[in-house]
C-alpha cells in the first residue's frame, strides 16, 4: 500500500511547488486588475444602452461565460496572433505569458461586468431620483450615492469571483506555462511519480483560497454588508 | 414664483398630461387632488425634469425652460432651484441622517462643510430629530425618514418645495407628525405644491386646491370653494368617493 | 499570408461535435442529479447540526471548496489507477489500471465536485426562508419532514433554482477538463479531427460554439423555471 502516496515526496513538494507561485499569483492579479478595467467598460456600456456596442457587449459576455476556460484558453493562444497576423503584425515570438493573461483577462472581464451591472442596476432607482432632485449632476449622483452602494451589492459575488479566478489558473499550465500547477509536470519527470505534488497543490490552493475568503468576510464586515442572498451564482 | 404653460406628456400612446397651465406666487401653498391616473403626479415630476415631458413651458425663479428644447444646463438649473420629498422617503442609504441633509449643500451649492453641518443641525432640530443626527436611514422610522427627507429638501433652500404624496407610504400613527412638520414649513412662508390625499392639509393649510383629471385641471380655487362649494360634476364625484361624510353644500 | 479560417471544415467539426454533446450531457447530468441527492443530505446534516457527522461534512466541503476542479480529477485518477495496479498486484489479477473507464472516474471525480457546491447551494437556499416558517410548522405539530416537504422546499425554491442553473452551466464547462485525464468528449473529439490539417482553431472554435449553445439552452429553462416557481414573490432577498 505505500506503493499510492510517499509521504516523504510529499512534503518535498512543497518548496518546489511555492517557488513557482508567484507567477499564479502574478497572472490572478494581471487579470483582476485588466478585468477589472474591461468588465466596467463594458457594464457601462451595457448600463447606458449604447447602440452597436451594448449588442456586441451582451454577445461578448454570453459567449464567454458559456465556453471553458481550456478552450478559450486555446482560442486565444492560437487564434489571436492569426487574427493579428491578417493585419500584417506577427506576434508569434510572443511569451506564452501574455496569451495565458489575456485569455484570462478576457474571462474575468466578462464575468465581472455581469456583476458590476447587475449590482449598479440593483441600486433602487429611488436613490437616482433623489440625488437628481438635489440638483446633483449624473456624475455627482453616481459616485456619492450609487457607487457605494453598488460596492455594497456587488462584494459577496465579487469575492466569489476572485476565488474562482484563482483556481480557473490552474489550467495555465496546459499552455506550457510553469506556475504552481505547470511545475509538477516538470518534478514528475525525474521521479515518474505525480500525485504527492498534486496533493502538495491541493493543499496550497486551499489554503490561499480560505486566506481569500477570510479576507473578503473582513472587507465585507468593514464594508457593512448586510447579510442579503444575491442570486449571482458560480 | 412658479408658472407653468400648455405642459402635454405621453407615455407610448397614452396621452397623461393634456395641457396643463398654472401659476404658484411666492409663498403658496398648492394642492393638487385627483383620483390615481390622473396625472398628478406625472405633472409634479414634471417640474423638476424627472419626468420630461413632451411640450410646454416653465419657469421657475429666474429660469424659464422650453420643454421641447431643453439643454442638460437647463434641466440642472431647474433642479438646483426646486427640492422634492418623496413619497418612499428615498433618503440616501448610505449616509446618515446629518449627512442627507448636508448632501445637497456641500456637493450642489459647493457650501463649506462646517456651514453645511451648521444649518442641518439647526434643519433636523426644526423637524424634531435632534438625538437622530448620525441615524441611517434603516435606523429610522418611516415618519422619521420622511421629516429627514423634508429637512433635506428645507436646507437646499429652494424656490419651491415638491411633495409627492408624502405620508402615502406611512402607517397612520406616523402620518400626523409629517402632516405637523409641513404645517410647519408652509407657516414659514415657503412654496409647497403638494400631491396629496390627506384632506385635512387641504383644507387647513392650502391656500390653493386643484382638481385634475384625464391629464387637465378640472377645477381650482379656495379649499373653502373646491371642497366645500365644488363647481364641476367630476370634482364632485371625486370628493363623494373619498369623503363619503365630508360635509359639503352645492 | 492572410488569415485563412476554413469555413467548411468549421461546419464539418460543428457536425462532429454535436456527436460528442451526449458525453457532455453525461459528465454533467450525472454529476448533478448526484450532487443534487447528496449535496442536499450534506445541507441537511449540516442544517440541523447532526452530532459528528455536521462537523465531518463540513470539513469536507470547506476543504474540497477550495481546490481547483483540475487537481480534484487528476489526484482521483491518479489514486484510483495506483491503486487498482497495486491492488490487481496484490490479489494477482491480470487486468491493469488501464482497463478501468476513465469515462467513470471523470464521472465520479465531476459528481463528488457537484456534490461540494450544491449543498452549499441548497443550504444557502432553506437558510434563506424565514425561521419563522420552521416554527410555525412545528408549533402546528408537523415532523421535520413534513415542515420540509409542505412549507420549506417549495420556498426556497425560487432561490435554489437560479444556483443550481449556474451550477449546472458550470458542470457543463467542467467536463471539459476531463480531457486533460484522458476521457474522449468534445475538445478531444473535434481537436482528432484536425490532427491532420492542423486547423487547430476550427476545431476549438466548433467545440466553444457548441459549448455555447448548450449554456443558452440551460439558461433559458431555468429563466422558464424561475417563472413557474416564484410564485411567493421574487427570490433573492431576505
Amino acid at each position: 500500500m505505500e506503493n499510492i502516496f510517499l509521504f516523504g515526496l510529499f512534503v518535498d513538494s512543497f518548496p518546489k511547488l511555492l517557488s513557482r507561485l508567484h507567477i499564479t499569483l502574478y497572472i490572478v492579479a494581471v487579470a483582476l486588475l485588466f478585468g477589472m478595467l474591461l468588465g466596467t467598460y463594458i457594464a457601462v456600456v451595457r448600463l447606458h444602452k449604447v447602440p452597436i456596442l451594448s449588442q456586441l457587449a451582451i454577445a461578448y459576455v454570453s459567449f464567454v461565460r458559456g465556453i471553458p476556460i481550456l478552450v478559450l484558453l486555446y482560442i486565444v493562444y492560437i487564434g489571436l496572433p492569426l487574427v493579428v497576423g491578417w493585419f500584417g503584425v506577427n506576434i508569434n515570438r510572443w511569451d506564452t505569458m501574455i496569451f495565458v493573461m489575456i485569455a484570462y483577462i478576457i474571462n474575468t472581464s466578462a464575468f465581472l461586468s455581469e456583476i458590476i451591472r447587475s449590482a449598479v442596476a440593483g441600486v433602487e432607482l429611488g436613490q437616482t431620483e433623489a440625488a437628481y432632485s438635489v440638483g446633483m449632476t449624473r456624475w455627482q449622483a453616481f459616485y456619492r450615492i450609487i457607487a457605494p452602494q453598488a460596492i455594497q451589492i456587488a462584494m459577496p459575488a465579487l469575492g466569489n469571483t476572485i476565488v474562482s479566478l484563482l483556481k480557473d489558473t490552474s489550467l495555465a499550465y496546459t499552455l506550457g506555462v510553469i506556475d504552481l500547477v505547470g511545475v509538477i509536470k516538470a518534478i514528475s519527470s525525474n521521479t515518474y511519480r505525480s500525485l504527492e505534488a498534486y496533493a502538495a497543490a491541493a493543499i496550497i490552493f486551499f489554503v490561499l483560497s480560505s486566506l481569500l475568503e477570510q479576507g473578503f468576510k473582513w472587507i465585507e464586515n468593514k464594508l457593512g454588508v448586510t447579510k442579503k442572498i444575491t442570486i449571482i451564482g458560480r | 414664483m412658479i408658472e407653468v404653460k400648455g405642459l402635454h406628456k405621453s407615455f407610448g400612446k397614452h396621452e397623461v398630461l393634456k395641457g396643463i397651465d398654472l401659476k404658484v406666487e411666492k409663498g403658496e401653498v398648492v394642492v393638487l387632488l385627483g383620483p390615481s391616473g390622473s396625472g398628478k403626479t406625472t405633472f409634479l415630476r414634471s417640474l423638476n425634469f424627472l419626468e420630461q415631458p413632451d411640450a410646454g413651458e416653465i419657469t421657475i425663479g429666474d429660469t424659464h425652460v422650453n420643454c421641447k428644447h431643453i439643454s442638460k444646463k437647463e434641466i440642472l438649473e431647474i433642479r438646483r432651484n426646486t427640492a422634492m420629498v418623496f413619497q418612499l422617503y428615498n433618503l440616501f442609504k448610505n449616509k446618515t441622517a446629518l449627512e442627507n441633509v448636508m448632501e445637497g449643500l456641500i456637493v450642489v451649492q459647493n457650501m463649506p462643510k462646517a456651514e453645511a453641518e451648521k444649518i442641518s443641525r439647526e434643519i433636523l432640530d426644526k423637524v424634531g430629530l435632534v438625538d437622530k443626527y448620525d441615524a441611517y436611514p434603516s435606523q429610522l422610522s418611516g415618519g422619521q425618514q420622511q421629516r429627514v427627507g423634508i429637512a433635506r429638501a428645507l436646507a437646499l433652500n429652494p424656490e419651491v418645495i415638491l411633495f409627492d404624496e408624502p405620508t402615502s407610504a406611512l402607517d397612520p400613527e406616523l402620518v400626523g407628525e409629517v402632516l405637523s412638520v409641513m404645517k410647519k414649513v408652509a407657516k414659514e412662508g415657503l412654496t409647497m405644491i403638494v400631491v396629496t390625499h390627506e384632506i385635512s392639509f387641504a383644507r387647513d393649510i392650502a391656500n390653493r386646491v386643484i382638481f385634475i383629471d384625464g391629464g387637465v385641471i378640472v377645477e381650482q380655487g379656495t379649499p373653502k370653494e373646491v371642497l366645500y362649494h365644488p363647481k364641476e360634476e367630476r370634482t364632485k364625484q371625486f370628493l363623494k368617493r373619498i369623503l363619503p361624510d365630508f360635509d359639503y353644500s352645492i | 499570408m492572410g488569415f485563412q479560417f476554413d469555413v467548411a471544415f468549421f461546419a464539418y467539426e460543428i457536425g462532429i461535435g454535436i456527436k460528442y454533446i451526449p458525453i457532455v450531457l453525461l459528465l454533467s447530468i450525472v454529476p448533478l442529479i448526484v450532487g443534487l441527492l447528496f449535496g442536499t443530505g450534506i445541507a441537511i446534516v449540516r442544517l440541523f447540526k447532526v452530532r459528528v457527522l455536521a462537523k465531518v461534512f463540513t470539513v469536507i466541503v470547506v476543504f474540497l471548496r477550495g481546490v481547483p476542479l483540475l487537481l480534484q480529477l487528476t489526484i482521483l485518477y491518479l489514486t484510483v489507477t495506483l491503486s487498482f495496479d497495486s491492488l490487481a498486484q496484490t490479489v494477482g489479477l491480470k487486468i491493469t489500471s488501464k482497463d478501468i473507464s476513465y469515462t467513470l472516474v471523470a464521472v465520479v471525480g465531476l459528481s463528488i465536485n457537484a456534490t461540494v457546491y450544491l449543498s452549499e447551494v441548497v443550504r444557502t437556499a432553506l437558510q434563506s426562508v424565514n425561521s419563522g416558517q420552521y416554527e410555525a410548522a412545528y408549533s402546528v405539530g408537523m415532523t421535520s419532514g413534513q415542515m420540509l416537504k409542505r412549507i420549506v422546499i417549495p420556498q426556497a425554491m425560487p432561490v435554489a433554482i437560479p444556483l443550481i442553473g449556474s451550477n449546472f452551466i458550470g458542470l457543463i464547462k467542467g467536463s471539459s477538463i476531463a480531457s486533460l485525464i484522458s476521457v474522449v468528449e468534445l475538445i478531444n473529439g473535434t481537436l482528432f479531427e484536425a490532427n491532420g490539417n492542423y486547423k487547430f482553431l476550427e476545431a476549438y472554435l466548433a467545440s466553444a460554439i457548441i459549448y455555447w449553445a448548450l449554456c443558452i439552452i440551460v439558461e433559458r429553462i431555468v429563466a422558464s423555471l424561475e417563472i413557474r416557481v416564484g410564485v411567493y414573490g421574487k427570490g433573492g432577498v431576505v
